[in-house]
């Protein structure tokens, strides 16, 4: 791996306020992003996972600077971006570029296609004569799987699958060297949802694109990342290369996690391993003290409780926030 | 791998809508329209001259719908007065659309401050009583088509600022907007190419209720003697001349009564066949 990173992301935190009562007054905060670090390499795939609710698209938006974080540092290609104001971040903006999760609410209703992917290009070079610019929409349709007919049509006109090439399309028009994809086929059916996964792994391949993967399916991060992330209730609680992950989790919750993929072979429950959470992830209006899995943890102890466990080194280079990580011969048989 | 087939959803466009869904409204704009664009070629007699001879003739062959007092045809002076009604509506939802969408999609796209100071002064206006200001406005400078309809479009503006920063706010937070902040474009750039397009279809709903209203408020104004000075014909003067004959020729005022009428339950109507259009099409 080269020096610099592309993304450095050092205890990041993201509180949102909720307001109601009287006078709007503040009635608590949201920990949405609590206290993440990580590092993305150049041409590398850091794919994301957890429940729904544990801050993984705001940490998203975060990176994009969407969002401003609240605390701690943001590093792209070794600057600071963390609280650049908006109009010295239009520049960046083009470097770093977000995959939506919902490809029916991404595109503007009222644009053509050739609209929405021109409006794109233009932000990068509005240089270009009209015949040039059609010529480079139907080259950026082609790369993302869509013939260059697509161009007049308009977004309901398109299935979702379309809709997100060419949400991937308007991306890659800007020449980015990041992708932030936040969920970006869990709105599609399951039989589209490879295609696109193959398409973004196949530009990646092709443009050199470093990736963030975000999303709450374990089978999709693994056919993707390079590494995983898991993150419970706005905390990063095991980042680890991907097959040591899948081959033996650190942390109970990625355990957990793991054991709930569906296997296609129907008599997998009788060699492996079922976990089975009890209850609800706890609000991240006031998450639990201590450890903030304890509360779920089919292992926890007393000193769980109590005292909060930081992000760790282990054995490997794996990292994993638990009092008591998981030795690998004890852990599930997968 | 190329994706070639796709499910193509047919829209049909507003106008063909309407057609089918409200033909009523249909049929009373398109004579509205025709009669105010080419009232002037179509009449049959002078709008304006007057022939004592031929007072307050109830409908004939020669003046179809009858004669007033000073003997000018009545049908005549309704196709100038759809003229002047139709101008009314132009300078009502071209001041009232045009400040009342820039004050919306300001307030309501950029937030916080400007949103909280816009929509005070959207109140203000909005407690103005509109008659009262438009007298106020034509009493101060001259009374005139033009100064009176500008007052009623400005009391207008509200109607479109609500409607505009409405749709504004709703559309802030959606992805495609925040797709085109994480583009780069700036925030101005956003509101005028990806906000703006898609509040077109509820401001032509208010600005055709807004401009059934103009209509009304053209009449009343002209009523009052505040608007078309004669002796031009608009729907309001004649129905005041019309009023001192309900014994002798109650046709007269019959008859303006209900082209007035006609033109404004046409565009409420077409108001109403629009938003059920938009409403469908949004989906």
């Amino acid at each position: 791996m080269s020096g610099t990173p592309l993304v450095r992301v050092a205890a990041l935190r993201k509180y949102f306020a909720v307001k109601g009562g009287w006078l709007g007054g503040r009635r608590g905060q949201v920990h949405a992003v609590d206290d993440v670090s990580f590092d993305v390499a150049s041409g590398e795939t850091l794919g994301l996972v957890g429940e729904s609710g544990c801050g993984k698209s705001t940490l998203a938006r975060c990176i994009v600077r969407l969002v401003e974080p609240d605390q701690g540092k943001l590093e792209f290609d070794g600057e600071d971006i963390t609280h650049r104001p908006t109009r010295s971040l239009r520049p960046l903006r083009r470097q770093i570029q977000l995959i939506f999760q919902d490809p029916f609410a991404s595109l503007n209703p009222r644009k053509r296609i050739s609209q929405i992917l021109g409006a794109a290009l233009d932000l990068r070079d509005a240089s270009v004569s009209r015949g040039d610019r059609q010529a480079e929409i139907a080259r950026l349709l082609e790369r993302v799987g869509l013939a260059p007919q697509f161009m007049d049509r308009r977004p309901r006109e398109l299935s979702g699958g379309q809709r997100q090439r060419v949400g991937i399309a308007r991306a890659l028009a800007v020449g980015p060297r990041l992708i932030v994809a936040d969920e970006p086929v869990s709105a599609l059916d399951v039989s589209v949802q490879a295609d696109i996964l193959n398409l973004l792994k196949d530009l990646q391949a092709e443009l050199g694109l470093t990736v963030i993967f975000i999303s709450h399916d374990l089978g999709v991060i693994r056919h993707v990342s390079d590494r995983v992330g898991v993150m419970y209730l706005g905390r990063l609680v095991e980042l680890a290369p991907a097959d040591q992950f899948y081959a033996a989790p650190l942390h109970p919750y990625s355990e957990a996690l793991l054991s709930a993929i569906p296997m296609p072979d129907p008599d997998a429950h009788l060699t492996r391993k079922e976990i089975v959470l009890e209850g609800d992830i706890p609000s991240p209006l006031a998450p639990p003290k201590g450890c903030r899995f304890h509360t779920r943890c089919p292992y926890a102890q007393a000193l769980c409780a109590g005292s909060e466990p930081k992000l760790s080194t282990q054995a490997g280079g794996r990292l994993v926030a638990c009092h008591f990580p998981l030795a690998k011969q004890e852990s599930t048989g997968r | 791998m190329t994706e070639i087939s796709t499910p193509v959803r047919p829209q049909s466009g507003a106008v063909s809508y309407i057609l089918r869904r409200s033909p009523v409204a249909a049929l009373l704009v398109a004579l509205f329209l025709i009669a105010a664009l080419l009232g002037p070629w179509l009449a049959p007699h002078s709008m304006t001259d007057t022939n004592l001879g031929h007072a307050l003739q109830p409908p004939n062959a020669t003046y179809w719908l009858g004669t007033d007092a000073l003997g000018r045809d009545v049908l005549s002076r309704l196709l100038g007065s759809a003229g002047i009604a139709a101008q009314a509506f132009l300078i009502v939802v071209l001041t009232g659309g045009v400040l009342g969408t820039l004050f919306g999609l300001v307030a309501g796209g950029i937030g916080g401050l400007t949103d909280l100071v816009l929509s005070r002064v959207i109140e203000i206006l909005q407690g103005f009583p509109t008659v009262l200001v438009a007298i106020v406005i034509v009493a101060l400078l001259s009374p005139s088509l033009t100064n009176a309809m500008i007052a009623v479009g400005l009391a207008a503006v509200p109607d479109f600022a609500r409607v505009a920063r409405g749709v504004a706010i709703q559309l802030r937070e959606r992805e495609f907007i925040q797709a085109a902040r994480g583009l780069g474009m700036s925030e101005m750039r956003i509101l005028a190419s990806e906000v703006l397009p898609n509040m077109v279809g509820p401001l032509i709903i208010i600005a055709s209720f807004d401009g059934a209203q103009a209509i009304m408020w053209e009449a009343a104004l002209s009523f009052l003697g505040l608007g078309v000075q004669p002796p031009y014909p608009s729907f309001g003067s004649m129905l005041r001349e019309a009023q001192n004959f309900l014994a002798i020729q109650p046709s007269l005022a019959i008859t303006v009564g209900l082209t007035v009428s006609a033109i404004i339950l046409g565009l409420n109507l077409l108001g109403d066949g629009l938003s059920d259009y938009y409403d469908r099409s949004d989906k």
